[in-house]
């Protein structure tokens, strides 16, 4: 039954639908974009703020569908985070076109957007996880052809952002295929759509893994079901691709955390090799596919492609290592702050002048034009390469931890070569930066949001202890 | 607190090179100078503790994953401090007329990589020694990248990329270590001591062991891990090169000195023999490579592996007197090569070429500078009298009692040494076909630092003692570590100059 306690633990997820709904309302009573940020803002302020006010002292199962406990809470806060994150980043991008299109609605989109990911933070069940995963895809669809920098259907520029959006649709559509079809398979096997371990297996076990595990890996863009992500990033507005790459990967990594931790570890061993062929496979792929290209949001998909080959050493590892569970949690953050901060930066430099200009040229010798946007890119990259005193450097620490402690030795192995093959693209823009001036360009609005997230990446690569604290642990 | 300001010194002074550069043009170049020597004063109020430690410094930082802040000061990284505040001095003055462009820059980059490298030479705990060991690369990478010649990306991508990857394996047996503590003790540490402590299966100790290894080895750099090097050294300016030659590459040797030996005695020991043989390809190899070389810079950076090859050598001999005379290496060839660059330096920037094809009779040209690249060379052959010499002594007689074979070999070495440093001389010094006449000879700034790098060859080599007992003490511990004995008897006696 739901009674007060229930009620106090579900106001993170009830003040986000309540943003989503004000947001909307205000948006049709008066069409003033610095309102509707306004609302959107303050409504996850206010969940920021009460979060740690909701959160039961002990796990309180809220329905069989959610589990909110102290995982559910630090999901919770980082998605918040994010979404804020990302609503700043639209705000500008709003600000910078002045052509006068509607983008009230795009907060709307955020908040469902942000409220699936909080489902899926709390899910202990396939109802929930399956609820949360189409909330997120869907209002996903809609903010990935979202009107940003063009009129709809006549400009030009408005359709590479429909032709993501269309393409997003139809795969995002086919992966949610393959996982409604490997729960019923589960279903089917075991009664019940709890997080729990399956009953001494039968005929479907295996199939209905199989088949949740392509639509995951759909899901996360991990080689081979990688194909759609480099379009996506390259043709969304770059926030909604670093809500794309961030907040979508990151709830969905975070509930196959809980679902491996709760139940399926032993049904996972039959799958061992499958998962460990697909970390492999991004981890290599995605780094050796990133080297070539020119354009940086193409080339941010594929290094995040490695990335999430990267966090399934630690899917593995669950049940062998004390840390993976931290490991895992603690990676997502920095993994999203680092990407919000490389997406924030693109937005701030590639789309200062008419045309936005993605190549990597567009960075040549932006040390010399702006020297702390310049260093905030190096940090950036170089925390996305996992080098000491970076956010990203701790992450890649938890990663090797979790491997080691599992004794993952060739899938480590394989991260060394993957992480010696991204150094080669991410030194690459450092030098492209370094590079003597060549024509002056502008700078964009936003600046203050990738110092910011820079200096967060630089504090919590120094000092991760206040974060530590709050990690989840077995 | 000497050793935190030792850290901090340098760092401060990178932070307010760009601050400085407003109120004075060349306030950069002064305010390293300054840090360094305000290093050099804490280094001389450091000198003389007892005990295993000299001075340490402690304090919680990752309690909960077992990290702490832990530094410690002794002999051994004592003297290669003092190595690196001198020659950080060197490459702040040899760039005075170099670098023109973007100065505070350069200075802020050379200052954090000596914060880096003081940090190495200084940290026991292995994940700030980690920190510490890439700290230092990032801003040698910039060195190169921006300030180098004509193919400066490739160098500094590769240098980059090879420094990296090899460190990440160091990475995975630092985690490997602390996750035997933990199934040891129950509690994750990456604390040096509480390490040494450690009772390792032979098999996990030899491959934590060599992931250790590769780091040093790259960072040595041994053949076949040394290609990174010669372009490194060909690209880098001479700042770069010198920091590259005199101290980066110390660090290799240093770890292994440290963590490598301590840690893992009985797999070292069994490691030893190839280890020696690869420092003795890498001393013959390097050795018919500058052989062969026309560009003079391209020429040292290729002595250098030769060098660095006796270095290997001297430390897997795992005696004392050769482990002594390893030790002098690292000291020998930072202040000769370090030199020979300089010198290379000032040939280019004189006549904008370093090929020796085109190159001749600067003798009677520029006869100080001659005179200087000739003692230098000299230096690197091994002449009796300057340090190199007394290194390679010990560390050949050292050698000779564990493996006199592949010590004959080794051997072999100087005379490649004298081929290539007499081929130096006699390409670059004598004979005709000199470019162009009217060149300035040294100037005072040049005299200086060349002549107190000749001072300091001669007095290493004439009075080389008190150096030895700087470090025999931390020297001794690393051989007689209590369960070095348990689990391996020594296989050799330590040397009599123990």
């Amino acid at each position: 039954m739901i009674g007060a306690a229930e009620l106090r633990a579900l106001l993170p997820l009830m003040l986000v639908a309540l943003t989503a709904i004000g947001t909307l309302l205000l948006a049709g009573f008066r069409r003033d974009a610095r309102l509707a940020a306004l609302g959107y803002q303050g409504g996850l302020l206010l969940t920021l703020l009460t979060l740690p006010w909701a959160l039961p002292e002990q796990p309180l199962e809220v329905t069989p569908l959610l589990r909110i406990d102290g995982f559910f809470g630090y999901f919770a806060a980082l998605f918040v985070l994010v979404a804020m994150a990302v609503g700043l980043m639209m705000q500008r991008q709003v600000r910078s076109k002045t052509s006068g299109e509607r983008v009230e609605e795009s907060y709307v989109l955020l908040a469902i957007c942000l409220l699936g990911a909080l489902v899926l933070a709390g899910a202990q069940h396939f109802a929930a996880l399956f609820v949360g995963l189409e909330l997120i895809s869907v209002a996903s669809f809609a903010l990935v052809a979202y009107p940003c920098g063009g009129r709809p259907s006549t400009d030009i520029r408005q359709r590479n952002s429909l032709e993501a959006g269309l393409k997003y649709l139809v795969l995002s559509s086919v992966a949610s295929g393959f996982l409604l079809f490997g729960i019923g398979c589960l279903y089917l096997d075991s009664g019940s759509l709890a997080f729990a371990p399956l009953p001494p297996s039968t005929s479907l076990a295996l199939p209905g893994l199989a088949l949740l595990l392509v639509g995951v890996a759909f899901k996360l863009a991990l080689v081979p079901f990688h194909f759609w992500s480099p379009d996506i990033y390259q043709g969304a507005p770059t926030p909604v691709a670093a809500l794309v790459a961030t907040l979508s990967k990151g709830a969905l990594f975070a509930v196959m955390l809980r679902y491996l931790w709760f139940g399926a570890l032993q049904e996972l061993e039959t799958l061992v090799p499958a998962v460990a062929l697909l970390a492999s496979l991004s981890m290599l792929g995605g780094n050796l596919l990133a080297l070539r290209q020119r354009d940086i949001k193409r080339l941010l998909a594929y290094s995040s492609i490695a990335h999430l080959g990267y966090l399934l050493l630690v899917l593995l590892a669950i049940g062998h290592a004390g840390v993976a569970i931290e490991a895992g949690a603690f990676y997502v953050l920095a993994y999203s702050l680092t990407t919000l901060g490389a997406f924030a930066l693109i937005g701030c430099v590639c789309e200062a002048g008419d045309e936005p200009d993605y190549r990597l040229e567009a960075f040549a010798g932006l040390i010399w034009r702006a020297p702390l946007l310049g260093a905030s890119l190096m940090l950036i990259l170089l925390s996305l390469a996992g080098i000491p005193l970076t956010v990203g450097f701790i992450g890649k620490f938890y990663i090797v931890a979790a491997g080691v402690d599992a004794g993952l030795w060739w899938l480590l192995a394989v991260l060394v070569a993957g992480s010696a093959i991204g150094l080669y693209y991410y030194l690459r823009i450092i030098l492209i930066m370094l590079a003597p001036q060549s024509e002056p360009s502008g700078i964009g609005g936003g600046r203050w949001l990738v110092y910011g997230l820079t200096l967060l990446l630089v504090l919590l690569g120094v000092y991760p202890l206040p974060v530590l604290q709050w990690l989840p642990v077995l | 607190m000497i050793l935190v300001w030792l850290l901090l010194l340098p760092l401060l002074a990178a932070l307010f090179a760009p601050q400085v550069e407003h109120w004075r043009a060349d306030g950069s170049r002064w305010l390293s100078l300054t840090a360094l020597g305000l290093q050099a004063l804490l280094l001389l109020a450091a000198a003389g503790g007892g005990g295993d430690w000299w001075l340490e410094s402690r304090a919680d930082w990752l309690p909960r994953l077992g990290i702490g802040w832990h530094l410690g000061l002794d002999g051994l990284s004592y003297l290669l401090l003092w190595l690196t505040v001198a020659l950080g001095a060197v490459s702040v003055l040899i760039s005075w007329r170099e670098i023109r462009q973007r100065v505070a820059f350069f200075h802020c980059n050379l200052m954090l990589s000596v914060a880096g490298i003081v940090g190495v030479f200084l940290a026991l705990d292995l994940f700030l020694f980690f920190v510490f060991w890439e700290l230092m690369l990032i801003p040698m990478v910039l060195l190169i990248a921006i300030w180098g010649h004509d193919n400066r990306r490739y160098a500094a991508t590769k240098f980059f990329i090879f420094t990296q990857a090899s460190s990440l394996l160091m990475l995975i047996a630092i985690l490997g270590l602390a996750f035997a503590h933990q199934s040891q003790t129950g509690t994750l540490s990456f604390d040096r001591d509480a390490l040494l402590r450690l009772e390792l299966a032979p098999g996990l100790a030899y491959w934590l062991m060599l992931g250790f290894f590769v780091a040093f080895a790259v960072k040595l750099p041994m053949v076949p891990l040394h290609t990174w090097l010669p372009d490194a050294h060909t690209e880098a300016p001479t700042a770069g090169s010198v920091l590259l030659a005199a101290i980066l590459l110390k660090t290799g040797a240093y770890g292994l000195l440290r963590f490598s030996l301590p840690l893992f005695p009985a797999a070292s020991a069994d490691f030893s023999p190839v280890a020696m043989a690869l420092g003795v390809a890498g001393i013959l190899y390097g050795a018919k490579l500058a052989f062969a070389q026309d560009d003079m810079k391209r020429l040292v950076a290729y002595t250098s592996v030769s060098h660095m090859g006796f270095v290997l050598l001297g430390i897997y001999a795992l005696n004392g007197m050769a482990l002594q005379g390893a030790v002098m290496q690292m000291l020998a060839h930072g202040f000769s090569t370090a030199a020979l660059f300089i010198v290379v330096g000032m040939l280019q920037e004189r006549w904008h070429t370093r090929d020796l094809r085109q190159l001749g009779g600067l003798w009677t040209q520029l006869p100080r500078l001659s005179g200087f690249t000739l003692l230098f060379a000299l230096a690197s052959l091994g002449l009796p009298g300057l340090a190199n010499f007394i290194a390679e002594f010990l560390i050949l007689a050292g050698a000779f009692q564990r493996s006199w074979p592949l010590t004959a070999v080794a051997a072999l070495g100087l005379v490649g040494a004298a081929l290539y440093a007499l081929l130096l001389v006699q390409r670059g010094l004598w004979g005709g076909g000199a470019p162009a006449p009217g060149r300035h000879d040294c100037s005072r700034r040049e005299w200086l630092v060349l002549g107190a790098l000749a001072l300091a060859l001669f007095w290493f080599g004439l009075h080389p003692q008190p150096v030895l007992d700087l470090v025999r003490e931390p020297l001794v511990q690393l051989l007689d570590a209590p369960h070095h004995a348990a689990e391996s008897p020594p296989r050799l006696p330590v040397g009599s100059w123990l």
